[in-house]
């Protein structure tokens, strides 16, 4: 469902224009799942993947599990906590259960999803497998290592020629500026898109996958940045952006509701230098000489 | 703390004896308890750099599972078969050139050995049709890749009602062929 946010209003010349660029929604479009109208038994089967650990010397397998629903709470979160207390040795990362930390990326009848703001579904059989295609430390917990290495390598902060006195002063952008960054911030790197994208399985090592190149291209585009030859240089390579091949599994997967299609879309178009970015609209450094 | 004053009053009279003779049986192993732990030091070393796969080998970890698990969904089925078509495409382009160049007749040659097989309108155009699918797709299939290269119709909305347009169109293009 496609909603428009107003996230403040204001009295300027420019009114209408800017909230048009706030009113935009998320280009991702998530399809709200059919709620049947006829009640469903809450006694549902949870088959989860299971694997003790490389110590455990046994193999991973699926275990079943009967689960009343109405006795835990609406979220995926909850049934996995509540057959936690049926059988303490399931093991799976979780931390805010508001969809806002990562940890709780789960495969969730086929699809990658947040377990802490994913409804359980109305389906008798729930399959929850960890995100796939990653080394699997214990039960739902898998090795993040080379993901969050990838996006560390892509320098993710502000890049300024001159670092002055940092912290100094307020970097200034203006409102529209700002607004393109709107849809690329709120990434919480969980990897379900990454995970669900079947080039990322084939290519992991050394395609950069949709989380980090969204991450990427957030950099790049900020206007307060100013290394975008060095961050598109880096990315001018057959693996790092360009095994994409627009299978766009990725914009399906995001719990978020963000678009990193068509992001890396406009990223490719900016390596190839069909695009370029835009000089900030006004003076990065406007408050360096008052400061506060 | 009492320990220590007890000491002290041991320097002075006839409670220092006691003191003393305390001191000297327990003193060595209870000063050895109540002292800091022993601590050994050992030189840091960095951790060394290990291939994310190459250790994750090592440790037999397994990886979890993916095609046998994952969804098939509209967009990934679409791509995939995109690549099939374009994979039979370029069988196409190989047998007939090779084919031109090892076969020791004419292409009308095997044309009229077709024709002699003396099939029905029927099976021709279901196989014609059915060689020329993987084309109508592919190209089809292809024009959405090129408009997607331009960053526009990237909405999950306008993704399926693409897809579903590009459908017809293969399917169009097939029959348009087959027809031929």
């Amino acid at each position: 469902m496609q909603r428009s946010f107003r996230l403040f209003s204001f009295i300027n010349s420019n009114r209408d224009k800017v909230c048009e660029i706030l009113n935009k929604p998320y280009s991702g479009h998530k399809a709200a799942p059919t709620v049947s109208k006829k009640p469903v038994d809450p006694r549902r089967i949870f088959k989860v993947y299971r694997f003790g650990g490389i110590a455990s010397k046994e193999k991973p397998q699926v275990m079943n599990y009967d689960l009343d629903i109405s006795t835990c709470g609406r979220m995926v979160l909850d049934a996995l906590i509540k057959l936690k207390d049926m059988d303490p040795t399931l093991v799976f990362r979780r931390s805010c259960r508001e969809g806002i930390c990562g940890s709780c990326a789960i495969n969730l009848q086929g699809s990658n999803c947040l377990a802490c703001i994913t409804a359980i579904p109305p389906d008798k059989t729930i399959n929850i497998y960890p995100i796939p295609h990653m080394y699997v430390i214990r039960d739902l917990v898998v090795d993040m290592t080379h993901f969050f290495e990838v996006y560390n390598n892509l320098r993710p902060y502000l890049v300024r020629r001159d670092a002055g006195p940092l912290g100094k002063f307020q970097y200034a952008q203006s409102i529209q500026d700002n607004a393109k960054l709107v849809g690329l911030y709120e990434c919480v790197l969980c990897a379900c898109c990454s995970t669900a994208c079947p080039s990322y399985w084939w290519n992991g090592r050394r395609f950069y996958g949709p989380a980090s190149l969204l991450h990427a291209y957030r950099w790049i585009v900020d206007s307060r940045d100013e290394d975008t030859e060095q961050r598109l240089f880096e990315l001018r390579d057959d693996f790092r952006a360009f095994r994409c091949h627009t299978i766009l599994n990725c914009t399906l997967a995001c719990p978020k509701g963000l678009h990193p299609g068509f992001v890396i879309a406009k990223l490719k178009r900016l390596i190839a230098g069909l695009d370029k970015k835009p000089p900030p609209e006004i003076d990065t450094m406007k408050f360096s000489s008052s400061g506060s | 703390m009492a320990f220590y004053c007890c000491g002290r009053l041991g320097n002075t009279s006839l409670l220092g004896n006691l003191a003393k003779f305390r001191t000297a049986l327990g003193s060595a192993t209870y000063a050895q308890a109540a002292a800091v732990p022993k601590i050994t030091f050992k030189k840091f070393e960095p951790p060394k750099e290990e291939h994310h796969d190459i250790r994750n080998e090592r440790l037999n970890r397994p990886l979890s599972p993916h095609l046998t698990i994952y969804k098939f969904q509209i967009t990934s089925v679409l791509s995939i078969t995109h690549r099939t078509a374009g994979i039979i495409l370029t069988g196409y382009a190989t047998a007939l050139g090779l084919g031109a160049l090892v076969l020791p007749h004419d292409i009308s040659h095997y044309v009229t050995m077709i024709e002699g097989l003396n099939l029905s309108p029927a099976t021709i155009f279901l196989a014609k049709a059915l060689i020329a699918a993987p084309f109508g797709y592919h190209f089809a299939n292809g024009i959405r890749h090129l408009y997607w290269d331009t960053a526009k119709g990237l909405t999950i909305k306008e993704v399926y009602s693409t897809g579903y347009a590009m459908l017809g169109a293969a399917v169009a293009i097939t029959l348009f062929l087959a027809a031929l």
